[in-house]
């Protein structure tokens, strides 16, 4: 399967923010922040929180910044396992950063666009059972279907972003597939990942 | 479809940039309060003669990467599904929003106490506590993880050895 992942000048920004270069940190913010938003509004089961939660992955991005693991040359990976831990410890994480959470200003009241609104309300719906399927989940388990199913990486990404093997993905998916595969069709979420391995 | 696909849960654009200044703006506070990996420092190495060849022993030390929030596994093992399953942490002063200092030898000490995190068959005393076997703090995927065994436990999960609190 092809990768997901668009690493085109990656590594370098990586490489800046380890030089505490913030510009540079801003530009994998602006990469990945979409895809992170998503990925914390599925681990949450809704769209309310899953900036806070966003915020949070940031945050422990900055403060990890040394140790970022690239993953086929993207920090995504890692900024998706991340998101899934800190969501599992959300409280825990959230009182972590009480104060930078504070002094984020609260969303400035805009005119609700009825595509956005009907976008949003329809997430809520399914989002639910999809985020109550994963925790369900044993932790890596979660990882590894989170990775895979939803974020769409390939075996061989996941299991680097995991530190696992490649036959550990596969068998830990084999293992949570048919409990998720439920949940994920009543998010809307059909998965390329259905066929062989990458 | 992927993560950033069509039916993907979407943040505004307003509050993409609201959150972007702010994260940015936290990241001027906390610039170069960032820990390097060094932490992690090979202190020891010895050769050790022994009977047929010879082995390398070596003992490294690291600092979890949050000493206040810690796991108490049942044994030693480093796959994440058995050592994560008791995590224990203190509680977070409300006011000032600071943690207060975990000792997570003794906190896991009082699970292994109370039975809740046991060898598999373990069964209580007549008291009514169980069997705390030694234990000892090593450092995995950056948490600092309490197992039963003896001192040379994370060097055999080849594993650093968590530095003194």
């Amino acid at each position: 399967m092809r990768s997901v992942i668009d690493v085109s000048a990656e590594e370098g920004l990586l490489e800046q923010v380890t030089r505490n270069d913030r510009d540079a940190f801003g530009a994998l913010y602006d990469r990945h922040v979409g895809a992170v938003f998503a990925h914390c509004a599925r681990q949450l089961g809704t769209i309310q929180d899953a900036d806070d939660l966003t915020a949070i992955v940031f945050l422990e991005a900055w403060r990890s910044r040394y140790r970022i693991r690239a993953v086929n040359g993207s920090v995504l990976p890692w900024l998706l396992v991340t998101a899934t831990n800190v969501a599992r410890n959300y409280r825990r994480s959230a009182r972590r950063y009480r104060a930078a959470l504070a002094r984020i200003p609260a969303p400035r009241a805009s005119p609700d666009h009825a595509e956005d609104v009907a976008a949003a309300a329809t997430f809520e719906q399914t989002g639910r059972a999809l985020a109550q399927a994963l925790s369900d989940l044993r932790p890596m388990d979660r990882q590894v279907v989170s990775l895979c199913l939803i974020a769409e990486l390939s075996y061989a990404e996941a299991a680097q972003a995991l530190g696992i093997s490649h036959a550990a993905v596969r068998s830990r998916l084999m293992r949570s597939r048919e409990s998720v595969k439920a949940a994920l069709l009543e998010a809307g979420i059909t998965s390329s990942q259905e066929g062989p391995p990458s | 479809m992927t993560s950033t696909g069509p039916s993907a849960p979407r943040m505004s654009a307003d509050r993409t940039r609201q959150l972007r200044a702010a994260i940015m703006a936290e990241t001027r506070i906390s610039n170069g309060r960032g820990r390097r990996p060094l932490a992690v420092a090979a202190v020891a190495t010895t050769s050790v003669l022994v009977v047929g060849g010879t082995a390398a022993a070596w003992v490294a030390v690291s600092r979890p990467d949050d000493p206040n929030n810690a796991y108490c596994s049942s044994e030693a093992s480093t796959d994440r599904d058995v050592w994560a399953l008791h995590g224990v942490g203190t509680a977070v002063n409300a006011d000032t929003g600071k943690q207060d200092r975990l000792n997570a030898l003794e906190v896991c000490a009082g699970l292994w106490r109370a039975g809740v995190v046991h060898e598999p068959g373990a069964r209580p005393s007549p008291s009514g506590t169980y069997r705390v076997p030694g234990l000892v703090a090593c450092v995995v995927d950056d948490q600092l993880v309490i197992y039963p065994g003896g001192p040379g436990v994370c060097g055999q999960l080849k594993v650093p050895a968590a530095e003194p609190n």
